[in-house]
């Protein structure tokens, strides 16, 4: 195999770096390359860290990386919770706390007794690993002492060993020389701190991800991260990795300029990303996208209206739409359930989708929870609860008790230990409500969806319109003290970049010059301040229609 | 990173030791003391040459005087940093660059086991010494092998130089090569065509025709075996030039010089290697070299081995390129051999600093003695010997070393002998010196004697109270002659030292000999007949006149057996013999 322009150049590039991929496009094939390349570079103690998803993604690479006769040196090739055991947790953890009593065993949290299980419970909650209280660090030092780790915790441990062991830190260093992750966007908090940390002790980091595809969306793990690395222009260079166009690359380079203005390119031989300014309010934003949906539809030949996609920054935006849009569409609310970032609530979610739409993958699903080689009558349970579930949604005399105990049984399954009364309330208000449910529905062939930026996450769309590029509003600024400030520029530069690489063939930017405030005010409407980087500039034009 | 310290319980001679190392480690001690055995302990977990069935514990490996079940060699290294020491074993060095690593073994089950960890108490059990990939000890053993390691090492000295050659240099040596194989075959030819060479055969020809009709067609002849070119170039020898004729290798000296180089250069040892770490122990260097030799190597090994090394070694000349911090001095206590302060130490490292930094070759001779004598010059060391002879005590046998203080001090020699945990018995000059600056005087032999034993000896009432009643005494009187007072105090002082082994004479050895009754003896030696007269003779040149004196009057000295000038040298006795 022959590498492309674009794939030779990563694999040349001596730095760190972050490597945004689609499905398809090579990822294996450019790091396999690239490992090859620096392995016999290495003294024989040393190696390199490279850490997969799943056992047999890491069995792959590292086949490929020494097929051709290649020592492995010192190298590790493996999941991320098998590198914080064998290589940080388990040598160092008894520097600092002592000697296990017994033989080390790496426990479930589900198959603990149950008031140790209880013990844990704050790893539901959603807690700043590195302002960890100390008497949870406590519990976990008393488990390991007992010879237990549990499997839960090993991301919070080897990070805290890292920090707390110059040791560990000695040894990371001595013997490896480069640290490689993939899929990079299903990466928890912990393991993004760990990663940049191992960075900054010397080791050449090289991250690769597709930001599109994040398997969790909840309990911590997310896109963002990869984002957040691909910003660190001074730290790595960004490199988009696209051999199946999933998105135009005009696309592509808008996302990635937008986040690092030394990103590296793809050839685009023309734009597709739009600004439009609309004379008037969201009234004349509705009005006008009544008239151009069907010009970008039959321009791009989108052959369902429920591709193009109508995307918001607040929910207020998204009402007006709904109430004004001429065209066939579908809003999609934004539930309690939505905001909710527990682990239980997000099944929910997940599971709600799934009931609905009969295009989605339940295997899949299921997947991700459990693995369906190694549990395959569990999996057949749950599946066949799913269906049951749809079933029950179908009826025509549902019974909302009897749908809640169900959803209650299959999170259960899923996941025993994130038991949430909170979440379980939150799904009852949904299940008795036709109006909230409809939220979980997907629209139909001939209907344009509009949702938030927010509810977006994970979705495709041929076309997208991505609203609310407004001063003030995307990113949102505020006034304290006669001082403008920004609330959090970091995730709204995470929303804008999600709602642009939404689409597949193209983004449309929108704002008016008068826009409606939350006391329903009007306000001038000015062109957001992402408008306004200078090398996006002459990466999109004016919208056509 | 180095090794700092040795934990040696229950392992052959030692029952529980703690030796305490340096980057460059001479270990001395008599024979059969342990130094082998101390080498022996790092050899276990370090070298590669020790296989599994090498380290399984045999009998003879449990200390033997008390029932003991289990052994434990324990090394403690520091300044763990090397990548490739720090990348084979996590979570075994801390987090300041401290290992220990350990062989246990059971004297009931045979069985044993190997440890890891970062302090004593987080040992952990490894399951085989994998380090030693890059963390390893050689060893180069006092029988060494010298003529069958140069006849193998010889071979490989050829094959790199070849391997290192040019494309030019190749294509002129092939060249060379094929003129010689043409030379070869044409010698062989007349060699074999030398009458006696063919007709030598003869006779075994026809015997064999005789003997077998098998043989028929066979004969035997005389060959000169090396007609293929490459192994008759292969049969060089390695000779030494002086001034182009050649000189045989051959006394074993030479050859052990050799060696060492041949193995220097083979292990590359000059080189830092970012691959391993290496430690080295060697034994006895010495063998077969005579003294100069003996420094030279001594030096040479000290100065361009890259690692840690370990060297035993019974040469003074040897010991006296060390820094006598770095000595470790073996010796028996309580049936189990320990190190003078515990090795490598501070304490030696203080007091070897006011001796300067080097040793001369006749101190670093005490290191080896098991007492020590201790006098002001050397015409007490000749008549010391002389005496010891005369009165039947056998220095050699007892290992008692006779030696001046002279240049160096006694109390800086004290110091470091005690600090070796070497016996001593000293015997100072009762000197009365003038104090500076000032018309008052001192008895300076008395309170030398006095600081010596204040540095050196256990506490003692008796001579406490003698301190603080007439201390003053010794001290500050006008004449050079001191008053009465001081005379008495000095008596005492040098009774009460005396139990300490710290003799102080009555005079010096010159006036003493007259008082002890040679006095007739050596007017008659000298041709005079006054003392005084005899005294200024003795005097002037002490050393000649002792030699002199020795050579024709030392049957006399048997005289002296019952006297004050006999006693240093029973203490010495009585130290060794208990």
């Amino acid at each position: 195999m022959v590498p492309t322009t674009q794939q030779q150049k990563i694999i040349d590039s001596p730095g760190c770096l972050v490597i945004i991929a689609n499905p398809g496009s090579g990822k294996t094939f450019v790091l396999s390359e690239k490992i090859k390349l620096i392995l016999p570079k290495l003294y024989h103690f040393q190696g390199i860290i490279a850490i997969s998803y799943t056992n047999k993604a890491s069995n792959e690479l590292k086949q490929r990386c020494l097929k051709n006769g290649l020592a492995p040196q010192g190298s590790f090739f493996g999941t991320m919770d098998k590198f914080y055991l064998s290589e940080i947790v388990v040598p160092f953890a008894k520097q600092l706390f002592g000697i296990p009593k017994n033989e080390i065993n790496v426990v479930k949290r589900q198959d603990l007794a149950e008031e140790l299980r209880d013990e844990l419970n704050w790893l539901d909650e959603d807690f700043d690993p590195e302002k960890l209280q100390k008497e949870h660090m406590g519990f976990l030092k008393k488990m390991f002492l007992q010879g237990q780790i549990v499997l839960e915790s090993v991301a919070l441990l080897a990070l805290y060993v890292f920090d707390n062991s110059r040791a560990c830190k000695n040894y990371l260093k001595a013997r490896y020389a480069y640290l490689f992750i993939d899929e990079y966007q299903d990466c928890g908090k912990e393991q993004h701190a760990l990663f940049l940390r191992i960075k900054n002790i010397g080791l050449v980091a090289i991250a690769v991800g597709d930001a599109n595809q994040s398997i969790f969306k909840f309990s911590g793990k997310s896109s963002e991260f990869l984002i957040d690395l691909g910003k660190r222009k001074d730290e790595f260079e960004l490199f988009p990795l696209d051999y199946n166009h999933r998105c135009h690359p005009s696309i592509i380079n808008y996302s990635l300029l937008l986040l690092n203005d030394k990103a590296e390119l793809l050839m685009a031989d023309s734009i597709h990303v739009f600004e439009k300014k609309v004379t008037g309010n969201e009234v004349q934003i509705a009005q006008w996208l009544a008239v151009a949906i069907p010009q970008y539809k039959k321009g791009y030949k989108v052959n369902a209206a429920n591709k193009i996609g109508i995307l918001v920054r607040n929910s207020r935006t998204g009402k007006l739409i709904n109430d004004n849009l001429s065209l066939p569409h579908k809003y999609f609310e934004t539930t309690s359930l939505d905001e909710d970032f527990t682990i239980w609530s997000g099944i929910f979610r997940e599971l709600l989708t799934i009931v609905f739409d009969s295009k989605l993958s339940k295997t899949e699903f299921v997947g991700k929870y459990i693995d369906p080689d190694t549990n395959r009558g569990r999996a057949i349970s749950i599946l066949k609860a799913i269906k049951q579930l749809e079933d029950d949604f179908g009826a025509d005399d549902k019974n909302a008790v009897k749908i809640l105990d169900q959803f209650e049984q299959l999170a259960k399954s899923l996941h025993p230990t994130g038991y949430n009364q909170k979440s379980i309330e939150l799904l009852k208000e949904i299940i008795s409500s036709s109006k909230l449910l409809d939220a979980y529905k997907p629209a139909l062939d001939e209907e344009v969806q509009i949702m938030t930026l927010h509810k977006s996450k994970g979705l495709e769309f041929d076309v997208v319109f991505h609203l609310d590029m407004y001063e003030w509003i995307l990113p949102k600024k505020e006034i304290e003290n006669r001082q403008q400030f920004f609330t959090d520029i970091t995730q709204d530069l995470n929303l804008h970049y999600v709602g642009i690489t939404r689409a597949k063939k193209s983004s449309v930017l929108c704002y008016s010059t008068q826009r409606t405030n939350y006391k329903n005010e009007q306000k001038t409407g000015n062109s957001s301040e992402f408008l306004d980087i200078p090398v996006l500039q002459n990466k999109r034009l004016p919208s056509p229609f | 990173m180095k090794i700092t310290k040795l934990k040696l319980k229950g392992f052959r001679n030692f029952k529980d030791t703690i030796i305490n190392v340096t980057k460059k480690t001479l270990i001395i001690g008599s024979n059969d003391i342990g130094k082998s055995n101390m080498l022996y302990a790092m050899r276990v977990l370090l070298d590669r040459g020790l296989s599994e069935w090498d380290v399984e514990p045999k009998d003879s490996d449990f200390y033997c005087y008390d029932d003991t079940n289990e052994l434990n060699v324990i090394i403690k290294f520091e300044e763990v940093t090397e990548d490739c020491v720090v990348s084979k074993l996590p979570g075994k060095i801390s987090d300041d660059g401290v290992l220990y690593l350990a062989y246990k073994a059971w004297k009931d089950t045979h069985e044993y086991k190997f440890y890891a960890g970062p302090s004593m108490s987080k040992l952990e059990e490894i399951q085989e010494r994998y380090y030693r990939k890059v963390l390893h000890l050689k060893y180069i053993s006092s029988n060494r092998d010298l003529h069958g390691y140069i006849r193998k090492e010889k071979k490989n000295l050829l094959k790199e130089a070849q391997g290192k050659r040019t494309k030019k240099e190749v294509e002129k040596d092939d060249k060379s090569l094929s003129d010689i194989e043409k030379n070869l075959t044409s010698v062989n030819d007349k060699i074999i065509g030398l009458s006696y060479v063919s007709k030598a055969t003869e006779a075994i020809n026809t015997e064999l025709q005789e003997l077998s009709f098998h043989h028929a067609g066979q004969e035997v002849v005389f060959d000169v075996g090396a007609s293929n070119v490459s192994s008759f170039v292969e049969n060089l020898h390695l000779a030494s030039k002086v001034n182009t004729s050649n000189l045989a290798i051959g006394g074993d000296g030479r050859n052990n010089q050799i060696y060492l180089a041949l193995w220097a250069a083979k292990n590359e040892i000059q080189d830092d290697n970012p691959l391993e770490v290496v430690f080295y122990c060697i034994e006895e260097p010495e063998a077969h070299l005579h003294p100069h030799q003996q420094r030279k190597l001594a030096e040479y090994l000290v100065n361009t081995l890259k690692g840690q090394v370990f060297i035993t070694s019974h040469s003074p000349q040897i010991a006296s390129e060390f820094s006598p911090n770095s000595i470790v001095r073996l010796l028996n206590k309580d049936k189990s051999t320990k190190a003078a302060s515990g090795g490598c130490s501070k304490i030696i490292e203080d007091s070897i600093y006011e001796f300067g930094y080097r040793l001369n070759v006749i101190a670093a001779e005490a290191f080896f003695s098991h007492a020590v004598l201790l006098v002001e010059g050397p015409s007490e060391v000749l008549f010391y010997k002389v005496l010891a002879r005369e009165l039947a005590v056998d220095l050699d046998k007892l290992n008692i070393s006779i030696l001046m203080a002279d240049g160096v001090g006694f109390e800086t020699f004290v110091k470091v002998l005690h600090a070796l945990e070497i016996d001593w018995v000293v015997r100072t000059d009762n000197d009365v010196f003038k104090i500076p600056k000032k018309i008052e005087y001192r008895l300076a032999g008395i309170q030398r004697a006095l600081s010596i034993f204040k540095n050196n000896c256990a506490t003692d009432t008796e001579v406490e109270k003698l301190i603080t009643s007439s201390a003053k005494t010794l001290s500050g009187f006008s004449t050079s002659v001191p008053p009465k007072a001081s005379i008495e105090a000095a008596g005492k002082f040098r009774s009460e030292l005396k139990k300490y082994d710290i003799f102080v004479s009555d005079i010096d050895l010159e006036n003493d000999l007259l008082n002890e009754g040679l006095e007739s003896i050596t007017l008659t030696h000298l041709g005079v007949d006054d003392k005084d007269e005899a005294l200024k003779l003795m005097q002037k040149r002490k050393a000649t006149f002792m030699f002199e004196f020795l050579k024709t009057n030392a049957k006399h000295l048997k005289t002296l057996k019952m006297s004050k000038l006999a006693e240093p040298l029973f203490a010495c006795q009585k130290l060794i013999e208990g």
